[in-house]
């Protein structure tokens, strides 16, 4: 069966800087899989890859089975990838709503004669992205807010916007960049939740995460970049005992 | 309720207070002398007054009808299963958007007081009409999708250029040149835009700007375009009164249903999935791209779009005055119609129209004001001398005048006159 996505040694340099080196990873369907490893190790970098951003040296990227190599962010969100950032990119001068509305933007017909003269067609449509995006909204627990700025939401539901944004393309494989950053202990459980429910929904995610309490209860698979390079990969369980891992965080000498 | 209606009844205001004065001063030229007279006519103010009072009415009706659908399903009854049933009463909003260029348009129009509208105030009600369908286009590129053009006036020259060249040799009147200067400026505008658009940055301004200096360049240097003199167009091509209405009346109303059109596209645009994604770039690119917006492509139909709209609004202007130059796409035309755009709200279609209504008819009152105080024998006697002079010396001044109001405005309100209300009507929707 193909993977949903997977890398073939996927590579990144920035001048001399190697950010990533020859990435392998497989994700099947409806699986939660972390990336770790400790700073400037090349994790953004690597989702910066994944979703078009920056166009990767070498190696290829395939979500099922179709080759998204140096794509356009726009078609590879169009293809099924979609994500968050670890720096929350909103449109902050547009309401919740709206924000979850610019995301459905493929799904809509831009036919221009319905669209200037409302055609009932295009009316319904409307409605219907409005009613999508609510519902998308209520998923995350923001509903009551959907007429407020999205800048003057708190700094926790700001990263729940952006989810309901990325979910709002619909896509298979959702990749999300530290989203309990910067967040108390009962809004890392809350996102914990809100995580394991987006994979009851069929799909699939791949996460960025500083906090090993979170990465360690949710992922059913690990991969630690360390200076970009891929140093370990498998269960959580596996990972945590895996000495190079401990040698990246900890350093030569306690390991020792 | 009010505060949805305000933005409206405040441009509405606003407009009706900067247009009257026009309508009860009559300018008479005396070329002998080298001035310009000034007659004050009440009577046709009462006619106005008349005339906004129906444009209120029509206001307030579809006020009404907006409550009454809203609180009591006055709508639903009326129309089950109609278009607006469906639109979730939307469309009184977009509507509501259209009042004040429909004012625009049935004040001078209005049967009791067409009579009275001089020629020479409704050719300022032309340029001013002219200057907000710019504003309105202009607004697309710099307020909807966040682009900065430096040299707008270049496709509104284009646009003139290419109405006045092809008139030259065969029949090629201003009905035909209006939908193909759209098509053709459109087209130009993708072609510049293709190459800068790609990149990030402000390389659109610069391109723009080089394009508008290189088009007048190469019109004043082109014999076959008239070189600075510019090209006089045959009188078959321009506009011609017909139906009743003089030249001037033609002229205006073909002005007035341009700028309703535009206002219309653009609006229709504005809510919509396009304009949602034009100001989704214009908050954050990046963001755009990663939920699926196609950047490169919405950029370019911003920028085609207001290239466009510049273009016919040249052809109008060519079978206004009948007379094309290099003149037109000089900078300062440029900057004049960004300045309307940045003082009435970017990113807000009415706030252009206000602004550009503003920036127009305000230097021009002030031209007038002086010797209209002194042709009035009770005003003179009332209103010392040296504010008299003053007015004068305001509008010699009012450049100056502008690049201050212009710092002002960035200090203290940066989101223009009128800001943006979408977010108050998108809000409201629901």
């Amino acid at each position: 069966m193909t993977p949903l996505l997977e890398t073939r040694s996927l590579s990144k340099t920035f001048g001399g800087l190697k950010a990533v080196q020859n990435v392998d990873l497989r994700i099947e369907a409806n699986r939660i899989v972390s990336v770790i490893g400790p700073n400037g190790a090349g994790k953004t970098t690597f989702f910066n890859c994944l979703s078009g951003i920056y166009r990767p040296d070498g190696g290829s990227i395939l979500l099922e089975g179709r080759d998204i190599t140096g794509r356009p962010p726009h078609q590879v969100c169009q293809l099924g990838l979609s994500r968050t950032f670890q720096n929350i990119r909103l449109f902050p001068e547009m309401t919740v709503l709206e924000n979850v509305l610019v995301a459905q933007f493929q799904h809509r017909s831009l036919s221009p004669l319905p669209l200037l003269l409302h055609s009932p067609h295009f009316c319904a449509q409307e409605k219907q992205s409005r009613d999508d995006a609510l519902g998308f909204l209520d998923f995350v627990g923001l509903a009551q807010y959907a007429d407020t700025l999205s800048s003057s939401l708190a700094y926790g539901l700001q990263r729940r916007l952006e989810i309901a944004r990325a979910l709002a393309t619909r896509p298979r494989l959702l990749l999300l960049d530290e989203p309990a950053a910067g967040m108390n202990p009962q809004e890392t459980i809350d996102m914990v939740r809100l995580i394991s429910s987006i994979r009851d929904r069929g799909l699939a995610i791949l996460l960025i995460e500083h906090d090993m309490k979170v990465v360690m209860t949710i992922s059913d698979d690990i991969l630690v970049l360390d200076h970009g390079v891929p140093i370990a990969h498998g269960a959580p369980d596996h990972v945590r005992k895996d000495p190079q891992v401990i040698k990246a965080y900890l350093g030569e000498e306690i390991s020792n | 309720m009010l505060t949805r209606w305000r933005p409206y009844l405040l441009g509405l205001l606003g407009l009706a207070t900067i247009t009257f004065p026009f309508l009860w001063l009559q300018l008479a030229p005396d070329f002998a002398k080298n001035t310009v007279g000034v007659t004050w006519t009440p009577s046709h103010a009462l006619n106005f007054f008349g005339d906004l009072s129906t444009v209120f009415v029509v206001a307030l009706l579809i006020w009404l009808g907006n409550l009454g659908n809203r609180h009591f399903g006055w709508g639903r009854a009326l129309a089950r299963n109609s278009v607006w049933q469906k639109a979730d009463h939307l469309w009184t909003d977009y509507w509501a958007w259209l009042i004040v260029p429909l004012l625009f348009l049935i004040i001078p129009l209005n049967f009791r007081s067409i009579g009275f509208v001089s020629t020479s105030t409704l050719g300022l009600l032309t340029f001013a009409g002219l200057y907000m369908i710019l504003a309105v286009g202009l607004n697309i590129t710099v307020g909807m999708t966040g682009l900065l053009v430096l040299g707008y006036a270049g496709f509104y020259a284009f646009g003139a250029y290419l109405f006045a060249l092809t008139q030259q040799y065969i029949y090629f009147p201003w009905w035909m040149a209006a939908p193909l200067a759209f098509i053709f400026g459109g087209g130009a505008g993708y072609l510049l835009g293709l190459p800068c658009l790609r990149l990030r940055g402000d390389y659109l301004a610069i391109v723009t700007l080089g394009f508008a200096e290189a088009f007048r360049e190469l019109m004043r240097n082109l014999d076959f375009a008239g070189g600075d003199k510019g090209i006089v167009l045959k009188d078959n091509s321009i506009f011609q009164g017909c139906a009743g209405l003089t030249n001037s009346q033609v002229c205006f109303a073909v002005t007035a249903f341009a700028l309703v059109a535009t206002v219309f596209l653009v609006q229709r645009l504005f809510y919509s999935p396009v304009g949602r994604a034009w100001i989704a770039i214009r908050e954050n690119e990046v963001a755009a791209a990663a939920v699926g917006v196609p950047v490169v492509q919405m950029k370019l139909l911003a920028f085609s779009l207001s290239a466009a709209i510049a273009a016919v609004a040249g052809v109008i202007y060519g079978a206004k005055d009948g007379f094309v130059s290099p003149a037109m796409c000089e900078f300062q035309q440029s900057i004049m119609v960004l300045a309307m755009v940045i003082l009435g709200g970017l990113g807000n279609s009415y706030g252009a129209l206000f602004g550009a209504g503003l920036l127009y008819l305000v230097p021009e009152y002030l031209k007038v004001l002086p010797s209209a105080i002194q042709n009035n024998d009770a005003l003179a006697a009332i209103v010392p001398s040296f504010i008299r002079d003053s007015f004068q010396h305001l509008s010699d001044y009012r450049w100056l005048l502008f690049g201050a109001v212009m710092v002002i405005m960035m200090l203290y309100r940066p989101q223009g006159l009128l800001g943006s209300s979408r977010r108050k009507t998108e809000m409201l929707h629901r």
